[in-house]
């Protein structure tokens, strides 16, 4: 990988296209999910490109695409528009894509990344404009074959500044915002779906006789997985770097090139140079109106935004008193980070018992069972009630696993499951003094150990008061009182 | 006086993917010219006090919710395709990919 160590310098840009958690298509009301269904049978004449059909705005796209600006610090315009961004090419049925060009829906945010040298890195956003999704195309033996199931899928742009200096960086940015777009609700942001495609502008900078050399980029379309950028990013910077050396055309060339990227072979290919911006002849889309987003409405929007991953991991470490890694865990998953606010709530405090439950237990159940925090019949008050029983010394650790293990399966409350599979541990002086003098009885040697000056005899002399009492007897008390009693 | 050449014929032909002959080229020329020059004519036009719009209808922010309708049977789908193999269109190969 390119880091400090190549002679060179990398600048970044990323495009991301990502798909919108919509029901119903961008411009129709065909449904979004189009991954895996038959070929298609999710279309009409609106998104098949028919002509007289019409489009209209689905309210939920727009309102998405304004909640993904608004968590990623953008600004909202006054007005804004579509416009028709025109092209030719199979999979895309009217000739035209519906786009916005000179007045995005969200301009000028930011997000938030460590960066390499480990201080925290802001990432200019250009601007996250709507748009709709292309059909699919198979190649096979004889031609092409086009599926539009995929067409008119609402989509949206997130176009960031050059501001990323490593394939490391890239991907950090990359996993930040992802995990903004789905705890926002916005994307479900599957790559093994599809949901989500980057285009990657690579550039490298350096110092050749005392001047700055900075020559054209490569544009890298269509990365799928944050695997081929990571590899891309380093292939491409580094042919940059020799076709320079070389000689090769990059040296009096003005404009960048436009290349794919080959998983298989680990290579860039150069592509067709697709149009410049000026070929795409857009114009304001005329089968739609303008939108002017009411500032009530983005006030609504703002306030329905969720606390953000980076922020609700600082405040899981800060007023909880986590780790960086178990804050990390239970941010992973915006159900799971409430479950463990709700239980911590139902705890009356404990977050660290409560965060070792629901990392420790519940996300070990989950993963077996393959299942969703939702659908756990352990709830966030079952936690909390089980620490607290801990605490008080009703159970211990050991037979609250036992109380977990039938609170899983059977979704009964703590304190039901201890009564019936008699999980209470004994803190009754008197039993416990009953026991602990049949031990003391029985084991003469190992008392006189005790008292000649070897204490770690005491704790199997612990061990056997327990096991005389079948496991139940709490430990904190029979150390105390064997103590007393033998010392 | 718009001065189009045809080199910017030729160069939105093949945008559109439209082969044209020498003698439309130039025929094409002649009238797109006429077209951009009467369009031309709007720029002696003063605007300076008119606010910019991107429509001339006054209604803004149509929208629909977002539900699902059904979509077309595959019969109707294919009903004018140029060509279908089993439930795809087929279409020319195209050697790029984007
Ligand atoms: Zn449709």
């Amino acid at each position: 990988m390119t880091g400090t160590a190549a002679p060179y310098a990398l600048v970044i840009g990323i495009e991301c296209h990502v798909e919108l958690a919509t029901s119903s298509k961008m411009f129709c009301g065909c449904a979004a999910r189009w991954f895996g269904a038959a070929p298609n049978t999710l279309v009409c004449p609106v998104c098949l490109g028919l002509p007289g059909a019409l489009p209209v705005p689905n309210r939920r796209a727009i309102e998405l695409a304004m909640t993904a600006g608004l968590a990623l610090h953008c600004e909202v315009p006054a007005h804004t528009k579509f416009d028709r961004k025109n092209y030719l090419y199979p999979d895309l049925p009217k000739g035209y894509q519906i786009s916005q060009y000179d007045l995005p829906l969200n301009t000028a945010g930011w997000l938030e990344i460590a960066g390499d040298d480990g201080r925290p890195k802001r990432i200019r956003i250009t601007r996250a404009h709507l748009e709709e999704d292309t059909g699919s195309l198979h190649h096979d033996g004889r031609g092409t074959l086009v599926d539009f199931n995929r067409s008119g899928v609402p989509l949206l742009e997130i176009v960031s500044e050059p501001d990323i200096s490593s394939a490391r960086e890239a991907l950090r940015y990359l996993e930040s915002l992802r995990e903004i777009l789905i705890f926002a609700g916005v994307a479900e942001f599957r790559l093994e779906e599809g949901g989500a495609r980057f285009d990657v502008n690579v550039s490298i900078r350096f110092d050749e006789g005392g001047e700055t050399r900075w020559p054209p980029q490569s544009e890298i379309k269509n990365l799928n997985s944050f695997r081929a950028l990571e590899e891309a990013v380093a292939y491409e910077s580094a042919r940059l770097w020799d076709e320079w050396h070389a000689g090769g055309d990059i040296r009096t060339r003005r404009t960048k090139v436009t290349v794919g990227w080959s998983p298989e072979r680990g290579r860039t290919f150069p592509q067709r140079q697709k149009e410049e911006v000026d070929d795409y002849r857009y114009f304001p889309e005329p089968d739609l109106v303008p939108l002017s987003p009411a500032p009530a409405d983005v006030e609504r929007l703002r306030a329905a935004l969720p606390e953000m991953p980076v922020e609700q991991r600082a405040r899981f470490v800060r007023d909880h008193g986590l780790s960086e890694y178990d804050a990390r865990v239970l941010v992973s998953d915006r159900a799971l980070a409430s479950f463990f606010e709700d239980a911590v709530r139902a705890a009356g405090g404990e977050p660290k018992q409560v965060a070792n439950w629901v990392t420790g237990e519940l996300l070990r159940y989950l993963k077996e069972g393959n299942g969703a925090v939702s659908a756990a019949k352990v709830t966030p008050a079952h936690i909390g009630e089980l620490v607290r029983i801990v605490k008080d010394g009703t159970i211990s650790n050991t037979a609250a696993k036992e109380a977990f293990a039938e609170m899983w399966v059977s979704g009964k409350a703590p304190r039901d499951v201890v009564e019936s599979k008699g999980l209470a541990q004994v803190s009754d002086e008197v039993q416990i003094r009953a026991a602990v003098d049949a031990v003391v009885a029985e084991n003469d040697q190992a008392i006189a150990t005790y008292r000649a000056g070897k204490p770690q005899v005491l704790g199997a002399l612990v061990g056997k008061v327990m096991k005389r009492m079948g496991g139940k007897a709490n430990p904190a008390v029979v150390t105390s009182v064997l103590r007393e009693r033998i010392g | 006086m718009s001065t189009l050449d045809r080199s910017v014929v030729e160069k939105v032909a093949g945008l559109a993917r439209i082969e044209l002959t020498d003698e439309e080229i130039e025929r094409f020329t002649a009238q797109l010219s006429v077209v951009l020059d009467a369009v031309d004519r709007l720029r002696s036009v003063d605007t300076s006090a008119i606010p910019p719009t991107a429509s001339v209808l006054p209604v803004d922010n149509v929208m629909r919710e977002d539900v699902v309708r059904p979509s077309l049977p595959l019969e109707e789908v294919f009903r004018n395709a140029p060509g279908r193999d089993g439930d795809y269109f087929r279409v020319q190969t195209v050697l790029e990919q984007r």
